[in-house]
């Protein structure tokens, strides 16, 4: 009795549509694991630099920092020209930074002063994958920090290498040490004072250097932001608009498939298809009222997105200051852009719905929407289109989800020719599922539920 | 004079002849019976005649054009009413006759349409509640009205009266009457009483094919039996099958 009852029940519940779900979900982690393992792979790697040294070989403190981060880093070239250093770097798909060893660095930390190095990032894309080996090699900024502070102390207090710990500690209270003689004497004019003021020489003793960065974002250069502010700066495209796209894809998607579940579980399609309607009006009827329907749902729950999420977010004024902000022209090809994709979406929907048998299971199907607009939202949260490899940047334009999601930050990046290739691909690809989804439905499989490829000839049964 | 032709009709699915090589002819407005036992063939018969499936081979001709070659140019003469067939469960009663009447502005105004449903159903004041609250037979009044208000060529009924009590069934049959004023019905029913009682002509299917047809009259006196129930008992038991099943 009890195994007639557990078979019962194992039959009703495992069928086809709840097993493509767990399928499904499993497609989802699965891939978010490889993406994990992805971030893992480029954090163990060691960043690759080049290094322009433009003070003498004997300068020991230059020495210091080329040494550590020749320890820490990937040094594909040290050398004194700037070009020759920035197209290696350019060249190399890793390429992270050229860092600069300014003329009188040596002098300036011996005279009491900060260091200066300077910092041209490459950054390749806005992705949170992207930032990765820059992120590392801030990292090891640390470093090379401690090691010039070492290297600084020893030369200031000499007998500080070889006196025990509790001896080397400087009483409270003491002056300013006093310039070892084998170091530069401070500068004449203003000892320990910096453009940005004076300093407290222990400061440098502990923070010996100063960074100055820019950073080159594709082939426009912000000056004096790193990547990881950029990145920051830029989180409303690379998190905030994905999110927003994928919500509007799957709650427009959801209607869709249920709105087809709802018409078979109510006994109200065989009507439908009976009244005198054509079957390309019966699918964009559908298809308009679920886009409208699903807008207007997903309109309501970004409004409350964005308040959660505007506190992590750079006002659009910072966006302009860099020359990323968006104009007029720009939000109207990303609106285009994902209309386009919804009409997808959508006629991806319905043909979903073709297939549901009732509401339950028309809910069951939309996870494979879900799937579908899953994929390219983490994708474009963690990389940009022109950062990941050539098979995974195919798959990405053949789903048109992909395309909003995108859109904004090509455009930020003037590149209104890939939102525009993207706007036709997902135009053609939504005209073209439509159409399908209009012979389906003038298909008996809408009633009979059983997809037939070929006629058989009535006799062929007797 | 024929309104509609069936001609050698065959419908198979997968591995199921469903219909071998059916033929009827329904003309106007007469109330053609299509009566047999389950499975006989009867629903995807009405299904063929109402464009939702294709034949696998023959043909159905409406005024003698094939509707196969023209469906959305057919469906505009009919109206199907399945047997199961449900309610948008959110709209009232009146707004769902409202809605069904707007597919057909082109023919009357939309209103009048919804009007003259809202008579047949007899609802009165409960077309203002929302369907989900309906019983099985209130839901059979609205949806035998709204397959009856648009005055269809061929209304193509599958159990009209199932689920009904006498009285509602009795009304029922006096809207299929009164419908062949504007066209004809084709009713598929079990209730071979209300067959006898309702229908011009009779087809009696079993195992997809048409075993014998006439009007009840011609089919009492071809058999000897008194009732249409008694002739059905006799061609079913007595070997009238078709070949091959």
């Amino acid at each position: 009795m009890l195994w007639n009852i557990v078979l019962k029940e194992v039959r009703e519940m495992l069928n086809l549509t709840t097993v493509g779900t767990i399928i499904a979900v499993t497609a989802i982690f699965a891939s978010m694991g490889g993406l994990v393992s992805m971030t893992k792979g480029e954090t163990t790697k060691k960043p690759v630099i080049a290094v322009l040294n433009l003070e003498p070989p004997d300068a020991r403190l230059a020495q210091t920092v080329v040494t550590a981060l020749n320890a820490s880093c990937e040094v594909i070239y040290l050398g004194a020209d700037d070009r020759e250093g920035l197209r290696r770097l350019r060249a190399h798909a890793r390429g992270a930074a050229l860092i600069e060893i300014p003329e009188g660095f040596d002098a300036r930390l011996r005279s009491g002063r900060q260091g200066r190095l300077g910092v041209t990032w490459l950054m390749r894309g806005a992705g949170a994958l992207d930032t990765i080996s820059s992120a590392v090699l801030e990292r090891h900024f640390l470093s090379v920090n401690r090691a010039v502070s070492r290297e600084l102390i020893t030369l200031r207090f000499p007998d500080a290498a070889t006196s025990p710990p509790a001896a080397r500690a400087t009483p409270p209270g003491t002056a300013a040490p006093t310039p070892p003689a084998g170091g530069a004497p401070p500068a004449a004019d203003t000892p320990n004072a910096d453009e940005d003021g004076p300093r407290d020489p222990a400061d440098v003793l502990v923070d010996p250097i100063a960074r100055i960065e820019n950073t080159f974002f594709k082939d426009k250069l912000i000056p004096m932001l790193s990547p990881a502010k950029i990145s920051q700066l830029l989180a409303s495209q690379s998190i905030t608009v994905p999110i927003i796209m994928m919500i509007i894809l799957m709650l427009g998607g959801s209607v869709v498939v249920s709105s087809m579940g709802l018409e078979k579980e109510n006994k109200t399609l065989e009507t439908l298809l009976t009244l005198p309607v054509s079957r390309r009006t019966l699918v964009l009827g559908k298809l308009l009222g679920s886009a409208i329907v699903g807008i207007l749902m997903a309109g309501i729950f970004a409004v409350g997105l964005r308040f959660y999420l505007q506190n992590f977010e750079a006002p659009a004024e910072s966006l302009a200051v860099l020359g990323l902000d968006l104009g007029v022209g720009d939000y109207f090809l990303v609106i285009v852009s994902l209309l386009a994709s919804l009409m997808f979406g959508l006629a991806f929907a319905l043909l979903l719905g073709v297939l549901a048998r009732d509401y339950k299971s028309a809910q069951m199907l939309t996870y494979a929407i879900l799937v579908l607009a899953m994929f390219p939202m983490m994708i474009v949260m963690l990389k940009d289109f022109d950062t990941v490899p050539t098979s995974l940047q195919i798959i990405l334009f053949i789903i048109p989800f992909s395309h909003p999601m995108m859109a904004m930050r090509q455009l930020a990046l003037e590149n209104a020719g890939f939102v525009l290739w993207g706007i036709l691909y997902s135009f053609l690809a939504a005209g073209l599922l439509t159409a399908a989804v209009v012979r389906v439905f003038r298909a008996e499989v809408l009633v009979t539920g059983i997809l037939r490829f070929s006629r058989r000839p009535p006799d062929a049964e007797n | 004079m024929t309104l509609l032709q069936v001609l050698d009709v065959h419908k198979v699915f997968h591995k199921t002849h469903a219909v071998r090589g059916v033929s009827f002819e329904i003309r106007p407005h007469e109330i053609f019976g299509l009566v047999g036992p389950n499975g006989a063939g009867k629903t995807t018969t009405l299904r063929m005649i109402a464009t939702l499936l294709r034949p696998s081979s023959g043909v159905i001709r409406f005024e003698g054009r094939d509707t196969a070659a023209d469906p959305d140019g057919f469906r505009p003469h009919i109206s199907y009413l399945p047997e199961d067939a449900g309610v948008y469960k959110n709209l009232t009663g009146r707004q769902y006759l409202d809605f069904i009447a707007r597919f057909f502005a082109d023919r009357e105004e939309p209103a009048v349409i919804a009007a003259r449903g809202v008579e047949m159903t007899g609802l009165g004041e409960r077309l203002s509640n929302r369907v989900s609250g309906y019983s099985k037979g209130m839901t059979r009044k609205l949806v035998i009205a709204r397959a009856l208000m648009v005055r269809p060529q061929l209304a193509i009924l599958d159990e009209p009266t199932s689920g009904l009590d006498v009285i509602s069934a009795m009304a029922v049959r006096e809207r299929i009457r009164e419908a062949t004023s504007h066209g004809s019905v084709l009713l598929s029913s079990h209730n071979l009483l209300e067959v006898e009682t309702l229908c011009d002509r009779v087809a009696f299917m079993f195992a997809g094919a048409v075993i014998d047809c006439g009007t009840p009259v011609e089919l009492r006196e071809r058999h000897g039996k008194r009732t249409l129930e008694e002739v059905f008992l006799h061609l079913i038991r007595d070997g009238h099958r078709p070949e091959g099943r």
